[in-house]
């Protein structure tokens, strides 16, 4: 049962980075990110050409990485999301499909289904229940911790992040209050596209390679986290990508004695629609709870 | 956006989630538990009805009975049949001891040509011969290659003896990207050019999805391997190579050679068309008392990437030997997943180079095993078992060295161009065999009759046991070793090993 512990908390990182990202885009601009997985990838390719092809250090090609996967966000913000300033957030999170699809078709035209081979930041691990975590992973669930907590601070304590939920709940009278919007969202998208880069840069060197496409299975998984949390706390997303990585663990830990492929994808459902059930439930049973608890004593005559 | 909407929103990720997978009785049967003890009464039915055309050849009679892998074995015809006397097949038989099979359930159509005369020729001019194919060109950079180091063999034979009968060959393939719906479009753009007969290189999943194309679209269709289930009453596909049930069956016999009373696990694609395998392995290692560890065993889809559950999975079970039946790319990128683990059992794996120079000294803690339905390959290499082949290597060699002299045969492509090569030139032999006059309606007889080796690399190719659409039953061991300085590969340890 340690090992599933383990495989779920190092799976879990990668989705709660992620997530991370994911509801950090949604609370600035109420745009659920379809094409994070594929911004991830696409960093990958950035930090490959730099590290594989030319051999520069790890550090180098993962600046880079972030850098484009931010880049590439930012250009999308200021090309098509700012143009369709009056469109429905729904809208532009269906345009981020369009991006994540360009974005795959691209490297599918540039390299094929050619695996792509980008070497780890360090090697080696620690040991934990006779499985070796490497330490990318160990940074992994270090770095969604402190993005988690880091990143819900500096919303609520910063003008800046301030300006961001200002901006993403009502822009027309955070415009008015001197925050400047473009700016705001464009930061947003970059912030969005760099921490997808950073997961995919982070989880790569388990994988050992990775084609066109290769965060995509990941990015879904993280949506589910970003669910469980709520879609508005940094700290809940983390926290799902904890329970999405769990789940998934114990889930396939049991698959073979259940003889069910697949189980995986089911548990992590079952753990969201129970999540939002209970979600849904809860007010009504506080509400009942809170009724009996103020029902004035009768007094006997 | 309000927040009643979350919840909708987030369920769309998780749909994609979800979202992401001739003759009627009296029949005769006989039993066919042969040496791998598990497979289930092959039926032998044979076709009664006799063709009335003058001159044409064995008929094929259908009807036999499924074995336990479900293969259908039609039984040979009667003798006077027309030039192509096709049945449907019978019934699947009961699963395990073979005891049981039913008759045949239609009878021949003994003298009716599988063509139309509108079809017959389709593909030939007085000068040229067209053959096109599917194949994952899209991983040919994966293995330092390039689609045109494919028709080596041809231009060869175009330049060297002026084609087949005269008749220049040309051969053109078309990207499947290893997707069976893929596939299936590369299929319909090849059938468009109008080939004699269309190729299917290697993939499991892709092959069934063509097969039906080929049916569909009455096309000679030449495959690589696949499943036996669901070939049953096609009329228009062959192959000439061992079928997954039998690959599975051969892995477990490797096992039974090498792993006996060790602890074995299995690590499998999740695919119907790759499951049979898996089946007819548990099948031939129970007759062997092998010890297949219960729950050690684990599905993979596709380009899954990550394997940390399956190797902790074969770590927990205490397993010794891992069966990995998964793609040359997964299966390196698993090895050295399970490397990294500083888990270091030994593995049974599709023998590619591709595989061991990826893993390079890794593949040697200890050395691989392998099973294939194609020979293996090591440039310059003549030694061992390659001797027994060592003309076809050198005449491959002098090929590529002359037509396509950037090919890098040394490289992780080197055993997959001469796997192709040999294919190449057993249905060159076929096409010679078949005359000056050859059309499709005298091709397929005498593929339906084809006995022989074609070439010394090849192993047995015989078409006139079973339903007559599958030619091999014959495997090739390997392990693996290293070559040189820079290169480890593969090397046949036994070749054509027969059920």
């Amino acid at each position: 049962m340690g090992q599933v512990i383990v495989l779920g908390l190092i799976a879990g990182g990668i989705y709660a980075i992620f997530a991370v990202g994911i509801v950090l885009l949604y609370r600035g601009t109420g745009v659920l990110n379809f094409a994070g997985g594929e911004l991830g990838t696409a960093g990958l390719y950035a930090a490959s050409f730099f590290v594989t092809r030319n051999q520069l250090p790890w550090l180098v090609g993962a600046v880079a990485a972030v850098l484009f996967a931010a880049l590439i966000a930012m250009s999308f913000e200021f090309f098509l999301v700012r143009r369709a300033v009056d469109a429905d957030p729904v809208v532009i999170s269906i345009l981020t499909v369009g991006l994540a699809v360009t974005l795959f078709s691209i490297e599918i035209f540039i390299t094929g289904q050619t695996p792509q081979k980008l070497r780890g930041p360090i090697d080696g691990g620690v040991e934990v229940f006779d499985f070796i975590v490497g330490w990318h992973s160990v940074f992994a669930l270090v770095l969604a911790l402190a993005l988690g907590l880091g990143l819900q601070s500096l919303l609520r304590r910063t003008d800046f992040g301030l300006g961001i939920l200002a901006a993403a709940q009502d822009p027309a009278a955070a415009r008015l209050v001197g925050v400047p919007l473009a700016r705001v969202r464009m930061v947003v998208w970059g912030g969005a596209g760099a921490l997808a880069a950073v997961a995919a840069l982070l989880v790569e060197p388990t994988v050992t390679s990775f084609t066109p496409g290769f965060a995509n299975t990941l990015y879904l998984d993280a949506l589910a986290a970003a669910v469980i949390g709520r879609l508005t706390s940094l700290p809940g997303a983390v926290v799902g990508g904890i329970v999405v990585g769990m789940t998934e663990a114990i889930s396939r830990h049991y698959q073979s004695a259940l003889g069910f492929p697949g189980s995986e994808y089911v548990a992590v459902l079952s753990v969201l629609l129970v999540t939002l059930l209970a979600r849904s439930l809860m007010p009504d049973l506080r509400r009942r709870f809170d009724a009996r608890s103020y029902q004035p004593a009768e007094v006997s005559a | 956006m309000s927040r009643p909407r979350h919840p909708l929103v987030g369920l769309i990720g998780l749909a994609v989630i979800t979202a992401c997978a001739a003759a009627p009785a009296p029949a005769t049967l006989t039993q066919n538990g042969g040496t791998t003890g598990g497979l289930g009464g092959a039926g032998t039915t044979a076709g009664t009805t006799s063709g009335t055309l003058p001159g044409g050849t064995t008929g094929v009679g259908a009807g036999g009975t499924g074995g336990s892998l479900g293969a259908g074995q039609g039984g040979a015809g009667s003798s006077g049949g027309g030039q192509l006397g096709s049945g449907s097949t019978g019934t699947g038989g009961t699963t395990g001891t073979g005891s049981t099979g039913t008759s045949g359930t239609s009878g021949g159509t003994a003298g009716t040509p599988l063509f139309t005369p509108a079809e017959d020729t389709i593909g030939l001019t007085p000068t040229s011969l067209r053959i096109c194919g599917h194949a994952a060109l899209t991983y040919a950079a994966a293995f330092d290659t390039s689609p045109d180091d494919l028709g080596v063999y041809w231009t060869a034979l175009n330049e060297e003896k002026g084609g087949v009968h005269g008749r220049k060959v040309s051969l053109s393939f078309y990207d499947d990207a290893y997707d069976p719906i893929k596939a299936q479009k590369a299929a319909e753009d090849c059938i468009a050019t109008k080939p004699f007969l269309m190729e299917g290189g290697i993939g499991f999943d892709q092959i069934p999805a063509v097969r039906n194309v080929a049916e569909q679209r009455h096309t000679l269709y030449l495959y690589h391997t696949a499943t036996v289930k669901g070939s049953a009453g096609l009329k228009y596909s062959f192959t000439e190579l061992p079928s997954v049930e039998r690959v599975g069956e051969g892995f477990a016999q490797l096992a039974g050679s090498k792993f006996r009373g060790k602890r074995i696990g299995i690590v499998k694609r999740l695919s119907v068309n790759w499951e049979p395998g898996v089946t007819a392995f548990k099948a031939v290692a129970k007759s062997y008392g092998l010890n297949v560890v219960p729950g050690a065993e684990r599905e993979e889809k596709a380009s899954a990437g990550n394997y940390s559950n399956s190797i902790a999975l074969m770590k927990d079970k205490n397993v010794e030997v891992v069966w990995i039946w998964l793609n040359a790319l997964e299966t390196g990128e698993f090895i050295a997943q399970m490397k990294a683990q500083n888990y270091h059992p030994n593995v049974m794996a599709f023998p590619f180079n591709l595989t061991t120079q990826t893993l390079a000294v890794q593949s040697m803690n200890p050395p691989l095993d392998g099973v294939a339905m194609y020979p293996s390959y090591s440039k310059g290499d003549y030694s061992g078992l390659f001797s027994g082949y060592a003309s076809d290597m050198q005449e491959f060699e002098r090929q590529y060295a002359k037509y396509r002299p950037n090919a890098k045969l040394e490289g992780p492509a080197g055993d997959l161009l001469f796997l192709n090569w040999v294919g190449q030139k057993a249905l060159g032999q076929q096409l010679l065999d078949c005359g000056r006059d050859c059309t499709r309606n005298k091709f397929v007889p005498l593929l339906q009759n084809y006995k022989k080796v074609p070439t010394p690399a090849a192993c047995l190719i015989d078409f006139t046991v079973g339903d007559r659409h599958h030619g091999s039953d014959r495997l090739v061991f390997m392990t693996s070793y290293q070559r040189d300085a820079t290169h480890w590969n593969w090397r046949p340890t036994k070749n054509c090993v027969a059920p």
